[in-house]
């Protein structure tokens, strides 16, 4: 350092020096080649220049991973490489109820109570499709991939709300198909056949969601499936009955959808609250 | 380079406690885990990555709580479970590639960096065959691809080399031992020579407790005098093996060859013989049930 001061402090000395003699370009000349003179004195030192040469590289390398800002570009990416083989089925499975009580209105299939048994089978259906989704949920959180994925820039959180937003989203348009057809062949409010075909729908998810919740219901897949078929066979026996379906019980099936409405949505907080603990997806 | 501390770290689930005040800093280095079947490492390990929450205690990254930090501190994380998941349908390019969307890694950059780490773990040729075809070892090699994809600045393996073949666990023991130079690098085995070979640092866990954090030559030290090696006629190992911790076992002619550890001599033949880390990891472990 002291000799590189020198150096300049000559340097120094010699521009004023040639402003008072008032020299022209030769003395720039002069003065270039003395500047490289001293430059070519100033010594390397090759330890600093590797390490700042790694710095760079690093931080170059830094740059080059640095996540993707822009979203739509981000799901672009997770929807082009994520599993279809689940969803797939399960879109091929909501396009084949509406189509069926299509079929079975058209054919006149049940005869006298076509109207009863379009309304059940559309009450019994979504409770299927819902099977699904927590299918995929439990590929998603049980299988590990959650877990991995937890420790990603796409958390488990974000990928189970994409998941469950995304049957969520399927079902309901099932449901709401359903809900239409069945309308066409009893003529009854459509309210009404909301409540029918929603009350089924809704404690499904509950039951499901609620086997999710809990240690058992993780450990045994087939406790939903028990669970699954438990709710038909309830809903088979209900719709036997004569008085389940007058405007009298419309209130209680109304208490109902509030209910399992208000069940489900605590459902869904602990469900969240648990996965991002880390519970949900450490099942061992 | 980043630091790690965690502090009076607990995890309890239900009843059980799975983790008991664990306190160490983690800084650059290779970390070597060891401990029994259900001691804690994993549940420590899910908890140093942000996957399990602690039921109390802080881990903080560079002094801030890595909770808070959340997308900051998965960015400069590398994760490979003991067991982890994947969809058996999809070839082993297609679940790098799902893995770099999860990472959020820019499409050039990840299919550049996923070219190199195939040809790190040797897959390049089965690179487009469905991972249900692949065998253990290969599925382990595809999931230490996966936690390198980012380049982590904190890399944690649970188990990398179970169901590797021996040339396999020692290409990947360099691979690893070259990673911890500028990160930092905890892995939990159970084979104690990988961490003999690669670890700056090792920790022993017992019963939820870290029992142990230093280097190799100090737990050496530790056991420094405790090891014994005799042979004794074959009728009287059992009562040996009650009385003692063995180590080794070897038949020599009509005799056996025992290498044990203890603080006193186990024999009146025995004679003292150079701790090895395995001798170590079993005296400490020993020691802590003792007391």
């Amino acid at each position: 350092m002291y000799k590189k001061n020198r150096t300049h402090l000559k340097i120094n000395t010699a521009i004023s020096v040639l402003h008072m003699q008032g020299e022209s370009a030769s003395a720039t000349d002069d003065l270039k080649s003395r500047f490289t003179a001293a430059d070519r004195q100033l010594p390397i030192d090759e330890r600093r220049k590797s390490e700042t040469l790694a710095l760079l590289c690093r931080e170059t390398q830094s740059r080059a991973n640095r996540p993707v800002q822009n979203k739509r570009l981000l799901l672009r990416n997770l929807l082009r490489y994520t599993d279809r083989s689940l969803p797939g089925i399960h879109i091929l499975c909501c396009t084949a109820l509406p189509l069926l009580l299509l079929y079975a209105g058209n054919r006149d299939f049940f005869g006298e109570n076509d109207a009863a048994v379009m309304v059940f089978l559309s009450m019994v259906f979504p409770c299927f499709l819902t099977f699904f989704s927590y299918f995929e949920l439990r590929q998603l959180c049980l299988t590990g991939i959650a877990e991995l994925g937890k420790t990603c820039f796409f958390h488990a959180g974000q990928l189970a709300a994409l998941t469950m937003a995304f049957s969520g989203i399927l079902n309901l348009m099932a449901v709401s198909a359903g809900i239409f057809l069945a309308g066409l062949q009893w003529k009854i409010r459509l309210l009404q056949l909301c409540l029918y075909v929603l009350v089924p729908f809704i404690f499904m998810q509950c039951l499901c969601l609620g086997c999710m919740l809990t240690e058992t219901g993780r450990r045994h897949p087939w406790l939903n499936a028990a669970l699954g078929l438990t709710l038909p066979l309830c809903l088979s026996s209900l719709s036997q009955s004569q008085t389940a379906y007058t405007e009298a019980a419309l209130l209680v099936w109304a208490a109902a959808l509030f209910t399992g409405i208000l069940i489900l949505a605590a459902e869904i907080r602990i469900f969240f609250i648990k996965l991002e603990k880390g519970d949900i997806l450490c099942t061992e | 380079m980043h630091r790690v501390e965690l502090a009076d770290l607990n995890k309890t689930f239900k009843n059980k406690a799975a983790v008991k005040d664990v306190t160490v800093c983690l800084e650059h280095g290779v970390y070597g885990l060891l401990g029994e079947n259900g001691a804690g490492k994993t549940t420590l390990m899910r908890m140093f990555c942000g996957i399990l929450e602690p039921t109390s205690g802080s881990i903080l990254c560079d002094g801030m709580p890595i909770r808070q930090m959340g997308g900051d501190y998965h960015m400069l994380l590398g994760y490979l479970p003991q067991e982890f998941g994947y969809y058996k349908d999809f070839t082993a390019l297609r679940f790098l590639n799902y893995m770099a969307a999860l990472k959020a890694l820019p499409e050039e950059y990840a299919r550049n960096r996923i070219e190199e780490l195939l040809e790190l773990v040797g897959l390049q040729a089965d690179r487009k065959n469905k991972l249900k075809t692949f065998s253990g070892g290969m599925i382990r090699r595809i999931g230490i691809a996966q936690a390198l994809l980012n380049d982590p600045e904190i890399l944690v393996l649970d188990e990398p080399t179970s169901g590797l073949d021996p040339g396999e666990r020692v290409r990947f023991r360099n691979i690893i031992s070259s990673l911890g130079k500028n990160r930092i690098v905890l892995l939990s085995t159970h084979i104690v020579s990988d961490v003999e070979y690669i670890a700056d640092n090792i920790l022993l866990m017992k019963d939820g407790r870290l029992i142990y954090a230093g280097d190799a030559s100090r737990m050496l030290a530790e056991a420094e005098g405790c090891v014994w090696k005799c042979l004794v006629p074959e009728p009287e190992v059992p009562a040996l093996e009650q009385q003692y911790m063995i180590s080794n076992l070897r038949p020599h002619a009509s005799q056996v060859e025992l290498r044990v550890i203890s603080r006193i001599k186990p024999a009146p033949n025995a004679e003292p013989a150079e701790a090895a880390l395995e001798d170590a990891y079993l005296y400490l472990l020993n020691k802590m049930a003792e007391v």
